[in-house]
């Protein structure tokens, strides 16, 4: 009875791992064929980004909290950007180092007596500062209320009807607003549209402007460089055309401000805002029959200064899991509903089942594997296939997700750097990914036992603002 | 468990390791499967690394050509947008007229008026018409880089070639035809395209803006003024807001008769932006009533028409609609009266007190804030 117990189990984690990476691999195919024909009809305009002359008005919101060491440079970085009319509403979230005093001294910031609409709810605001040097440069200092809580001040004081957030430890490539705008350009129905995030560790930044692409010298760096290829230009390129995109990241996104507030605005009481917004609004949409698109583009990019520390990283992967769990789970209701969709009957269950549950899965398969092989109720040859089979999909999915960055923009372009990312694709699957696993599965337990979470401290090294 | 399907393959068993293999080998049916499978994802991993390099590779080395070609040719390409006579130019080879095509593209993008007529005459010097027009039967890239030549071309003699792609199922390549039957023939294309318009939803309105802007107020006007008296109150609600493109001073009769008999929020709104532009004293009283519609997106429109003609002692009409519902209308306002003749900072100040409403104060002070020093 036993041994029959754990073939079955054996059986069941291999074809578990199979249909994980197949559904990947399945991705991974749609993501190709949507590349290519997205750089098919970018064609016309080639490295240009296009520029109609009837781009609406954007606010960008950025919110901060105790980002001296970066505000001032990523706020130039923003003022910078190529396109026609934009705001820059940064949203001082009651920092506690002088991230206010650097911005009224850099930016000659003078109080303005505004009135801010209560459409979506916030914490206080204490003061309403505009700049004397740039007339479309706005500070909002409001007490400390969490990232999503700042968003919302922010929503309610632009004055534009589309508003992109951006993470105050970002910076933009300088055409990238240009870029993620075409989706409401192309089409009336789009709400919201994503960019890619990459990593910024190991490149130059100058003026708050990426000059060069580079590898950087610590390996978690690099590791994530290699990850985030395999999200962004798989994970979402391939929803994206079956308007499935569950995500878009808090770092970079372009938002229809009417349709977000008439969700609500971002929710407080979650640490993944950005994806819970976006699955409201699927949900809104779809029940209210509103005609809709959530766009995600792999050319506008926004650079990220990821962390080179464990703790620092495993905080960040905790935090997402949990983050994916709450909204996940708070829109249950969506791939139940007949009007589901693509993002309800195909996106919801595949997040659910490999993006939810997989470490927890995974980690039982690996304690399963390794201790039935330990008390010898697994064999050896069973073991090695599961690893093989287990190891060798995932670094074939990291190899496919450098073949989709050879295909598209090659901004790594040194062979001696594509090289160095095949050794990072198959090096992650020796410790990093079992780690990784293991930081998810504590995510899921704060999710789970609804345990006080804070962001915890976000170690940068701030290269940027020198 | 025995499957002959899944035995060692003849190829690999009687080779000189088969007892290696088969020594290493599971029995088990599962565990024999995990292991081809593992195998076959080694295999295509291996695969896809290689192709990954050569892609890589290839691309580099396309690029490097790319690079060589655009400088030598740079020179040729700054020599005709400056000067009429025609310049020494490198040799251009037949698997090079795409790269040509791509980077003569690139640079009309920079140019304007006689150093675009320069460059077009040089295309045509080098004979690239015939293979212009070739491209517009590729595939979508081909297309739309065919599509753009043609465009800064702009002659009336390629309307033919390219007509039949306003149709086309992709809009996008439908877009770029219709962007470059514009530049051909300004007035003949919106007589085409705007028609065209009600029936391709797939049109976004900022490209269909874009589409007016490039063509201008007078190819725009009559066109639009026909779709928007013909066409079904779903469309017509769809394309008002091309009325903005349309010359005011004919698009007033149609703007007044909506504000007169009445017509949905967006019909209205684009009237008011007309009758704005037009700035004519006659239109007061229609603007007037606007500012006490029910919908708050006509009556922001309307401030703003108000504020055209407004005179100094309009600040009464304006006042109650400082204590309207709509945040917009109440910042809109506050700025109207801020524009109003001979305002300043003082006077406005002194109209606070004659403000009940609080947020109607805030939006006040807000203006008074703003207003130049």
């Amino acid at each position: 009875m036993t041994v029959d117990w754990t073939w079955w189990a054996q059986l069941g984690f291999i074809l578990y791992f199979l249909l994980l990476n197949g559904m990947y691999l399945l991705l991974n195919a749609l993501s190709m064929i949507s590349l290519t024909s997205y750089l098919r009809e970018r064609a016309e305009t080639g490295e240009v980004a296009p520029y109609l002359g009837v781009e609406p008005p954007v606010s960008i919101l950025m919110p901060a909290y105790n980002e001296e060491a970066t505000i001032r440079t990523s706020v130039r970085s923003m003022l910078q950007l190529q396109y026609p009319d934009f705001e820059v509403v940064v949203i001082n979230d009651g920092s506690k180092d002088q991230t206010l005093a650097v911005l009224m001294a850099e930016f000659e910031l003078e109080p303005h007596p505004e009135p801010l609409r209560q459409a979506v709810e916030h914490k206080p605001v204490l003061g309403i500062y505009r700049s004397r040097r740039y007339a479309n440069l706005r500070v909002i200092d409001k007490a400390n209320g969490g990232k999503a809580d700042a968003l919302n001040a922010g929503i309610n004081a632009a004055r534009h009807g589309l508003f992109c957030g951006v993470d105050a430890d970002s910076i933009l490539q300088r055409d990238s607003l240009l870029r993620v705008v075409q989706p409401f350009l192309e089409d009336e129905r789009t709400v919201a549209a994503g960019g890619t995030v990459r990593i910024a560790n190991g490149s130059q930044v100058r003026g708050g402007f990426l000059i060069k692409a580079g590898l950087p010298g610590n390996w978690l760096a690099r590791f994530q460089i290699v990850e985030y290829l395999r999200a962004f230009l798989f994970g979402r390129l391939g929803w994206s055309p079956m308007n499935a995109v569950l995500i878009i990241s808090g770092a970079f996104g372009l938002f229809d401000r009417e349709r977000v507030m008439a969700v609500g605005g971002y929710r407080t009481d979650t640490v993944g805002e950005d994806m819970e917004l976006v699955v409201r609004l699927h949900r809104y949409h779809r029940a209210a029959k509103i005609p809709y698109r959530i766009r995600y583009l792999p050319d506008p990019i926004c650079w990220t200064e990821c962390p080179e520390d464990l703790g620092t990283l495993g905080r960040q992967r905790s935090r997402w899991q949990r983050g994916l769990a709450e909204s996940l789970v708070r829109h249950v209701r969506l791939p139940l509903s007949r009007r589901g969709g693509a993002a309800g009957w195909l996106a919801w269950p595949f997040m659910a089942l490999f993006e939810w549950l997989g470490p927890l899965i995974e980690l039982v398969g690996y304690v399963f594997m390794i201790a039935g092989f330990a008390l010898g109720a697994v064999s050896y040859t069973a073991l090695a296939a599961f690893l093989l089979v287990a190891i060798g999909m995932g670094i074939l999915l990291s190899v496919n997700g450098l073949l989709l960055e050879t295909l598209s923009f090659r901004v790594y372009s040194r062979r001696r750097d594509m090289l160095q990312l095949f050794l990072m694709a198959i090096l992650e699957n020796f410790g990093y990914r079992q780690l990784n696993t293991l930081w998810r599965v504590r995510g899921l337990w704060q999710w789970f036992s609804r345990s006080k979470h804070n962001w915890g401290v976000m170690k940068r090294s701030g290269k940027w603002g020198q | 468990m025995p499957f002959d399907a899944l035995a060692c393959p003849d190829w690999l068993c009687r080779s000189p390791l088969p007892s290696l293999w088969q020594a290493w080998l599971p029995d088990d049916f599962i565990l024999r499967a995990a292991v081809y499978t593992a195998l076959a994802l080694a295999l295509i991993t291996l695969l896809v690394m290689v192709h990954v390099l050569l892609l890589a590779e290839v691309s580099a080395r396309r690029q490097r050509r790319r690079q060589r070609f655009n400088e030598a040719w740079r020179p040729y390409f700054a020599l005709c947008s400056l000067s009429d006579d025609a310049p020494e130019h490198p040799p251009l080879a037949r698997g090079q007229r795409f790269w040509f095509v791509m980077q003569w593209n690139r640079t009309q993008l920079q140019l304007r008026g006689a150093a675009r007529e320069r460059m077009n005459r040089a295309l045509q010097a080098l004979g690239l018409e015939a293979y212009v027009l070739g491209l517009l039967q590729g595939r979508v890239r081909s297309r739309l880089v065919g599509l753009t030549c043609l465009r800064y071309l702009a002659e009336p003699r390629h309307w033919d070639a390219v007509q039949p792609l306003v149709t086309n199922r992709s809009a996008i390549v439908s877009l770029a035809a219709a962007q470059t039957l514009v530049a051909m023939d300004a007035s003949r294309a919106m007589q085409l395209l705007l028609p065209l318009a009600t029936t391709r939803r797939d049109w976004a309105m900022p490209r269909l803006s874009s589409l007016c802007q490039q063509a201008g107020t007078q190819a725009v006007t009559a066109p639009i003024l026909t779709v928007l008296v013909g066409a079904e109150p779903s469309v017509r609600q769809r394309l008002v807001g091309l009325l903005s493109w349309a010359e005011p001073r004919h698009a007033a009769p149609w703007s007044r008769a909506r504000l007169d008999d009445g017509g949905t929020g967006e019909e209205l709104q684009a009237a008011l932006e007309c009758l704005c532009e037009l700035g004519d004293p006659r239109d007061r009283e229609r603007i007037v009533r606007a500012l006490r519609h029910e919908d708050p997106g006509v009556r922001l429109k309307a401030i703003g028409a108000f504020r055209q003609q407004a005179r100094a002692t309009d600040a009464e009409v304006l006042l109650p609609l400082l204590a309207d519902r709509s945040w917009w209308v109440r910042q809109a306002t506050a700025d109207a009266l801020a524009a109003l003749p001979g305002a300043t900072p003082e006077r406005l100040e002194r109209l606070l007190d004659q403000v009940t409403d609080r947020y109607g104060q805030d939006a006040l002070r807000r203006a008074i804030a703003e207003m130049p020093a």
